[in-house]
């Protein structure tokens, strides 16, 4: 089981040679990484504002058109600064080469099990009261949004094995930046409906408005939390 | 058979010693009951606004013939027209075409009322709030103050038994004379006047109000209904005409709108056809009127100042007015003695409004008119008030009185009698305003302030009470005779204190309650302090209960409560999900995983029957009967509901199998017993559902016959057979095994392994099902009381309670697999205590009193007949609150096995089951202390009446429904607890 955490603060020390399997503790050197970070740091809350006051007029419409660029964001915010669960362990030979060629496979399948999982996603929502029969669309949007937020980076950065996946759901795997946005993203969303029941005939209301910048709101704040947490190896 | 070991090898020592201890356990429940029934006694009393109706009807007293009454002349026949939520300025004001919509369009009341002075005039007709056309119409007819409850009101609450103008119509013209047309409410207020039929021409024509985003339909059927009857003027003698559509124009668009605007020309032209029509008639008086006004968003219910402001339009083709100023503003109870004098008949008994000095007067300004109008109705409010005990004490309204009767005696000045009389009449309607329509706040908080000591008691006596180590009996032993004596002591101090005030009730009922909380705390010093460290779980059960209670902040989430909790109830489902994927035991995961989504679904499932209340229109629909506009129920519902009946035993055996107790008396009791008994709940409502089939009438008598006897049976069975027979046999599901094994110990010897074959005894005995002793015993009484409970609910609900067992054996399960019973005794009962409220929605209820389902006061009897009327509303009602009391023990002897020998141990099974019931009990008591406060603080609210007040009685109703069920689980407990002991000690 290999376990990657980017771990900026640990750049300036040199790369000590370790075992392979003492992977959770291995430093990597990513410069970019800092960068990269709180560029996705600023863009979120970008996207946020931008998502959330063009959202009441047409939520349906909005969620739409943005999904590319929210997966294109989440894209290259993982290729810049996720290595490659499977290439670190091999820690030999021309890694930065190899570990980019995979990162770009890794990223396209974490993809497209994100697409995939998003009907489960969608499931989840009405479990919790979304519409089952009306704002079917509203809702599958929703869930695909959250799956980018919250499924895609997990699914790049975190190993595809059983152990792992039950810990993620048990809140016992590690707190990496990705791991930490996708419970921001879980609790923004989960408090994204309170408002809703609220008689206030605001436009803002219309489902899936509020979740939808609870989501973004909450992965903000969750990137905000891993960031600082990084370089520690914490768990819940 | 279960006995397996003879009850004589207990010792009778421990045996009575076990007793005594489970008996006094019981005062623990029975306490924190008694404290929130006090508590809830004296916010009630401060909340609860309720007026005496007396029943006596109005006859015309001597006044009438004596020689100096002269009273204005009386019309044959009215036409009353009433515009819901017409306010004053939609008729009364006028603009310069741009202002508001709703200004210059409904605007012939005011030009005929500057152009024909005395024929015409327009009112500011001022409401008593609640602003709710029930209320309005109730006062509208009878002359009385509205209150939230009517005591003494009929059984179903909606019919006007007092003495009102349509009634002494009806008496006096006869039954046939009027014809309606418009809002229903009016025939569940007046039954009699839906037996308006002349010649075979029905004039009445009721309209559902149900629809609050229909604009037009019930104006549209009202308008082409009361043409026809204008024409046929001397078929009745009052026309009632109730149009809806601005009502549901202010709800849905708001009243500055272009479709309010579109609204009031329609009534406009309505009003101005109506005075054409009637114009060459001097026999016909219109009264075209508004039972309440808006608010800016369009809403009522509350007191502000656009609520309150309906208009009244007064007209006749006849000058029977003094013209008035335009803007005076008359009491909607007023319009009630006016009527009486107009229609010629009796003021109504109840009356305690004032005659219109302009209708009286009449366009000769004969002040002798008005004196006279003024003398019969103050003899009329004289003689209520003699009748009301609670006017002792007013002398000074008296005095007034006597001193206009004497003018009216002595002297001829007209105007000053009238004068007089109206100032008797002014007084006494204030006194009863500030005794009818005032909260006692110092009541309330009173109350509030038990609750919030009992709340703290509560959780104090939780966190020191540890079951587990203490004993119960010791616990109570110490404490109880400091409480009695802490109680006794308050209520002497509060008697003396409260005689001093002259507030008797309160500070006795305070003292009392105070008192024994004080007595609590100064024995809670004696004990040792226990410190357990507080569970994640124990958090997560106080945060459920802090976020349920917050919903009551809001008018919204009450409203939409079910959902919310539907909602909460998932989240704890996921919470349970994420616990079931940290269990290292791969085949205990799974299995917990499991259970968690099931828990999850149901959760999720238990939100979708419903019947929506009015403020959910329109995003909601109902769906727990056959149509949105019936009460009946849809065939497919009887289809699961014999669905279940097959089911859920197969349900509750796979839950016993998982510790092998589906044994000794269980295939019985729940294989066939509880199946039968389902099934037969299910032929009840098919028998139900036959009758209400027209085509059925024929046979409707037999029909009668044989649902009574089926429902009498089953109750008999399952609330008076069944437990009779747990108590006497206490039916253990275990059977034991007897295991010969010469065969063995002869295989031993040969193979010469000595050592086996001297420990193994030549017969073994094994227990199945031992491990669940106490669950399997406990569970079966549960289910009878279940079968009880999903008898007296509608098919939909009976199947929703069979969900909630489902749900509480999902929850049972998972609180094993996860040690939830050990770590947090109190998250568990929390959470059956919030699904108690989750099904209370999903059994066809809300927080509303039109949701009460009346029509099973007749599932046992024809006629009302206590006790059985009471126990089918109340299981109706509270079940799913009774059945989540009574599930509370399961939360300690799920899967629990009994210690042989050891009655120590016995005692601490009690004591565990008191510490859950105090779990549960938490959770009720801290969501009425959150509704009271919540109440207290919106008490001017403007949607006080419509949803914090009934949710506030929803909340004292569960809350003593589960600490009663408590009371009676934690006895059963006990009694299970002696069975078990008495079999294994």
């Amino acid at each position: 089981m290999a376990r990657i955490k980017s771990t900026p603060r640990q750049i300036s020390t040199p790369s000590a040679p370790t075992s392979p399997i003492a992977v959770p503790h291995k430093p990597n050197t990513h410069y970019a990484e800092d960068v990269f970070t709180s560029s996705a740091l600023l863009a979120f809350p970008i996207v946020t504002v931008v998502l959330s006051s063009l959202l009441p007029s047409d939520p349906v419409k909005i969620l739409a058109y943005s999904l590319p660029l929210v997966a294109l964001i989440q894209a290259v915010n993982i290729l810049f600064t996720s290595p490659a669960p499977e290439q670190v362990s091999k820690s030999s030979g021309n890694k930065k080469k190899k570990q980019a060629k995979s990162t770009v496979s890794t990223t396209i399948l974490g993809l497209v099990l994100s697409i995939l999982l998003t009907p489960f996603i969608h499931l989840i929502y009405i479990l919790f009261g979304a519409p089952v029969t009306v704002s079917i669309p509203a809702t599958f949007l929703l869930s695909a949004h959250t799956a980018l937020l919250a499924l895609f980076p997990i699914l790049c950065t975190f190993p595809l094995d059983g152990v792992t996946w039950i810990n993620i759901v048990a809140l016992k795997a590690p707190l990496t930046p990705a791991y930490t946005a996708a419970l921001g993203t879980i609790a923004g969303a989960w408090l994204g409906a309170v408002p809703i029941p609220l008689d206030w005939d605001r436009e803002w209301q219309t489902w899936p408005v509020t979740v939808v910048f609870g989501a973004y709101v909450g992965n903000a704040v969750g990137r905000l939390v891993g960031a600082v947490l990084s370089g520690k190896e914490k768990k819940l | 058979m279960p006995r397996t070991i003879p009850a004589s090898s207990v010792p009778r020592a421990h045996k009575s010693q076990l007793k005594h201890a489970t008996r006094i356990s019981l005062l623990v429940p029975v306490w924190f009951l008694a404290l929130h029934l006090l508590a809830l006694v004296l916010f009630a009393l401060g909340f609860l606004l309720s007026r005496p109706v007396l029943p006596d009807i109005a006859v015309k007293s001597a006044s009438y013939s004596s020689p100096d009454v002269v009273l204005p002349r009386a019309f044959k026949r009215t036409v009353v027209i009433l515009i819901d939520a017409l306010r004053h300025d939609f008729i009364g004001s006028s603009g310069d075409g741009n202002e508001a919509y709703y200004l210059n369009a409904l605007t012939t009341p005011l030009m005929l009322s500057v152009s024909q002075p005395e024929h015409a005039a327009v009112f500011k007709f001022i409401a008593d709030p609640p602003t709710t056309t029930l209320q309005r119409l109730k006062a509208l007819t009878t002359g009385s103050l509205p209150t939230f409850i009517d005591a003494g009101s009929n059984f179903n609450g909606a019919e006007v038994t007092e003495d009102s103008w349509i009634g002494q119509v009806l008496s006096s013209r006869g039954d046939g004379r009027t014809a309606f047309a418009g809002d229903d409410t009016w025939l569940s207020l007046f039954p009699s006047l839906s037996h308006s039929t002349y010649e075979d021409n029905n004039l009445t024509f009721p309209y559902e109000s149900f629809n609050v985003w229909d604009l037009h339909t019930v104006d549209a059927g009202v308008t082409s209904h009361i043409w026809p009857i204008l024409e046929r003027r001397d078929d009745w003698d009052v026309l009632i005409a109730h149009y809806l559509g601005v009502d549901h124009a202010g709800h849905r668009f708001g009243p500055d709108t272009p479709q309010m605007k579109e609204k009031l020309l329609e009534m406009d032209a309505v009003v101005k056809n109506v005075v054409n029509a009637i114009k060459d008639d001097d026999e016909t008086l219109l009264v075209v009127l508004g039972d309440h006004g808006m608010d800016e968003k369009g809403d009522h219910g509350g007191d502000s100042k656009g609520e309150v402001e309906a208009g009244l339009f007064l007209y006749s083709s006849r000058p029977f007015l003094a013209p008035v100023d335009q803007a005076e503003a008359i009491n909607q109870i007023d319009l009630v003695p006016t009527l009486s004098f107009l229609l010629d008949i009796p003021v109504p008994f109840n009356n305690l409004g004032s005659p219109i000095a302009s209708a009286m007067l009449g366009p000769d300004r004969n002040f002798q008119k008005l004196a006279s109008a003024c003398r019969i109705v103050a003899e009329q409010i004289h003689g209520y008030r003699s009748q009301h005990p609670s006017f002792e004490g007013t002398a000074e309204v008296a005095k007034i009185y006597s001193a206009a009767s004497e003018a009216w005696n002595t002297s001829k000045d007209y105007e000053r009698i009238s004068e007089l009389y109206l100032a008797y009449q002014k007084q006494n309607l204030k006194t009863c305003r500030e005794m009818w329509a005032r909260f006692d706040v110092p009541s309330m908080i009173a109350g509030i302030v038990i609750f919030v000591a009992s709340f703290g008691t509560l959780i104090v006596f939780y966190a020191t009470f540890d079951g587990s180590v203490e004993c119960p009996s010791d616990y109570v032993n110490l404490l109880a005779p400091k409480i009695g004596l802490g109680g006794l002591t308050g209520l002497a101090v509060g008697a003396g204190l409260g005689y001093l005030q002259s507030r008797l009730v309160i500070a006795i009922v305070f003292g009392l309650a105070m008192g024994s909380i004080l007595g609590f705390v100064k024995g809670m010093h004696r004990l040792p302090s226990v410190k357990s460290p507080v569970s994640k779980w124990t958090v997560l059960a106080l945060l459920s209960i802090i976020l349920h209670g917050i919903l009551f902040a809001s008018n919204s989430y009450v409203v939409w409560e079910a959902r919310s909790l539907s909602f909460l109830l998932v989240s704890f489902g996921f919470t349970l999900l994420v616990a079931s994927f940290r269990l290292p035991d791969a085949k205990l995961r799974a299995a917990a995983v499991f259970h968690s989504l099931v828990f999850i679904i149901q959760s999720r499932v238990a939100e979708y029957p419903r019947v929506c209340r009015e403020e959910q229109l329109p995003f909601c629909t109902s769906n727990f009967y056959a149509s949105t506009a019936s009460s009946v129920s849809s065939l497919t519902a009887l289809i699961i509901l014999f669905g279940t009946a097959v089911t859920l035993p197969a349900i509750i055996r796979s839950f016993l199998r998982t510790s092998a107790s589906y044994e000794g008396s269980a295939p019985l009791w729940v294989g066939t017993g509880l199946r039968i008994v389902l099934l037969l709940v299910g032929l009840y409502w098919t028998l139900d559902y036959v009758e209400a089939d027209p085509n059925s009438h024929a046979h409707a008598e037999q029909l009668n016959t044989y649902k009574y006897v089926v429902s009498r049976i089953l109750l008999g069975v399952t609330v008076v057979g069944a437990p009779l027979a747990w108590f006497r046999g206490f039916p253990l599901c275990l059977r034991v095994e007897l295991t010969n094994n010469q065969q063995k110990i002869k295989q031993a010897v040969q193979n010469g392994d000595v050592h086996t074959a001297s420990k193994t005894s030549p017969v073994s005995v094994e227990i199945i099902g031992f491990g669940n002793t106490y669950g399997s015993l406990y569970l079966l009484l549960f289910v009878s009381i279940f079968a009880a409970v999903s008898l007296c609910m509608k098919p939909v609900g009976g199947i929703a309670m069979a969900g909630m067992v489902y749900q509480i054996l999902t929850l049972l399960e998972l609180g094993d697999v996860l040690d939830l019973f050990t770590i947090s005794p109190i998250v568990t009962p929390t959470v059956i205590a919030l699904m108690g409220t989750q099904y209370y929605f999903a059994t066809g209820h809300q927080a509303t009193l039109a949701s009460i389902q009346w029509d099973v006061a007749f599932l046992f009897t024809e006629s009302i007949r206590p006790p059985l009327t009471h126990i089918a509303l109340i299981f109706n009602t509270l079940g799913p609150f009774i059945l989540a009391g009574l599930a509370v023990p399961l939360t300690v002897f799920y899967k629990l096995s009994p210690s042989p020998r050891d009655f120590r141990a016995s005692e601490a099974i009690m004591g565990r089951v008191v510490r859950a019931g105090t779990g549960a009990m938490i959770y009720a008591g801290g969501l009425t202390l959150t509704s009271c406060i919540m109440t207290l603080i919106l008490r001017r609210h403007l949607m006080v009446w419509k949803i914090f007040a009934p949710r506030f009685m929803l909340a004292g109703a569960s809350v003593i429904a589960i600490d009663l069920a408590i009371v009676t689980s934690t006895f059963f407990a006990g009694k299970a607890i002696e069975g078990v002991y008495d079999v294994f000690g």
